[in-house]
């Protein structure tokens, strides 16, 4: 316990030394340091952190499995398939929980023509992880494969959120003719139609399926039209 | 009255003292004032303070390395470049400059620019890792495919 005047003297000395602190006299503000030693100052603290422009990345920022992952992607870009799968297989190896790069392979599977490699990649992946594009991509897969209702329900349920892609539509199409849902796929064909009426190969597509629904008159005059 | 006299001088010592160090270290208050703009990014802030700095007769390659990079991050990129240029010339082993360059250009776009820097650093440390993989970058971003899974592949150590 301290008496009153050791108390005292602290009331009139504290303020004094904060004061003093605050004006830069004590070591605890950066102003006490020489120019001369601020490098020095400067390896203990740390350095002031350089502005976006200047990429501050340290060698634990750009690890291996990236630097595989970056060279998988640019060995699919020269069209090195074999290589990049390679290197792709090394990649999930070390990181089995990147489900971006299993995508990846497949759609290099996939530009192999190594279709049942790619399918069964992407089967392994959980369908809540597959982006919306993904989901395309396997229902090609198993178009190729003639498992026509997979694909189906796949299309449609890209088609669900992405109404406008007719690229898509028509592969929705194409695919419930093969699996002779004539009537679905004409009414699929029909939506392409009526936002594209001038598109020639769609429109003789359409009429093909109305042939093979038995249709044959609509079909000479989709036929028709399209020749004019 | 021993105690007011005590606290009386202790603030005039510690008036005089700042003082006495605002005139004698202009210069190191410049820069201190200049870096806590910088780290704060207010970079058009810190620039006419480390150019002062600068007037006032300190040349150390911290206030022209910031102060390039604050020309940098506020889009002065010739006078960024010009600074940096400055500093390599003069500290041809400084590669902390020739990193904060060749990210400037490849940033902005000049990929040749780029691409020179990071192999000046190479050819000073073959083994620099973190320029390799800055190379094979931007060789990718302008189409230099091939060369960029030379650059990779001799990252991962593999033949090539």
């Amino acid at each position: 316990m301290k008496n009153p005047k050791d108390r005292s003297v602290h009331r009139m000395v504290a303020p004094a030394v904060l004061l003093i602190s605050l004006m830069g006299i004590l070591p605890c503000g950066t102003g006490q340091i020489d120019l001369s030693t601020a490098a020095q100052q400067e390896s203990r603290v740390p350095a002031v952190k350089a502005p976006e422009i200047v990429t501050t990345e340290s060698k634990e920022e750009i690890p291996d499995w990236l630097a595989r992952w970056e060279l998988a992607r640019v060995l699919s870009y020269v069209k090195k398939y074999d290589e990049s799968v390679m290197e792709y297989k090394k990649l999930i190896r070390e990181k089995p929980s990147l489900v971006e790069a299993k995508i990846e392979m497949a759609n290099v599977m996939y530009w192999q023509g190594k279709m049942s490699d790619a399918l069964k990649e992407l089967e392994a992946i959980p369908v809540r992880a597959m982006t919306d594009k993904t989901r395309v991509l396997m229902a090609d897969l198993y178009v190729h494969q003639k498992k026509y209702d997979l694909a189906e329900s796949l299309y449609r349920s890209y088609l669900d959120k992405n109404r406008d892609d007719l690229k898509v539509r028509l592969k929705l199409a194409e695919t419930l003719s093969w699996s002779r849902k004539y009537d679905d796929s004409l009414a699929e064909y029909e939506k392409i139609l009526s936002v594209k009426p001038s598109d020639a190969q769609v429109r003789r597509k359409y009429a093909f399926v109305l042939i093979w629904a038995g249709r044959h008159s609509d079909a000479a005059r989709e036929l028709r039209s399209t020749l004019k | 009255m021993k105690k007011q006299f005590l606290f009386l001088f202790l603030l005039v010592v510690a008036v005089l003292t700042t003082a006495a160090y605002h005139i004698i270290n202009e210069n190191w208050v410049l820069f201190r004032k200049a870096e806590s703009h910088f780290a704060r990014k207010e970079y058009s802030e810190a620039i006419p303070l480390y150019q002062n700095a600068l007037k006032e007769g300190s040349d150390k390659p911290e206030i022209i390395t910031h102060l390039a990079q604050a020309h940098l991050a506020s889009g002065n990129v010739a006078e960024g470049r010009r600074l940096y240029e400055k500093l390599m010339t003069e500290q041809p082993d400084n590669l902390a400059a020739f990193f904060a360059l060749a990210d400037a250009f490849s940033i902005s776009g000049q990929f040749v620019e780029a691409v020179r820097l990071y192999r000046e650093i190479l050819k000073r440390d073959t083994h620099n890792r973190i320029a390799r993989i800055r190379l094979a970058r931007v060789l990718v971003w302008s189409g230099h495919f091939h060369e960029a899974i030379e650059e990779y592949k001799k990252v991962l150590g593999e033949s090539v």
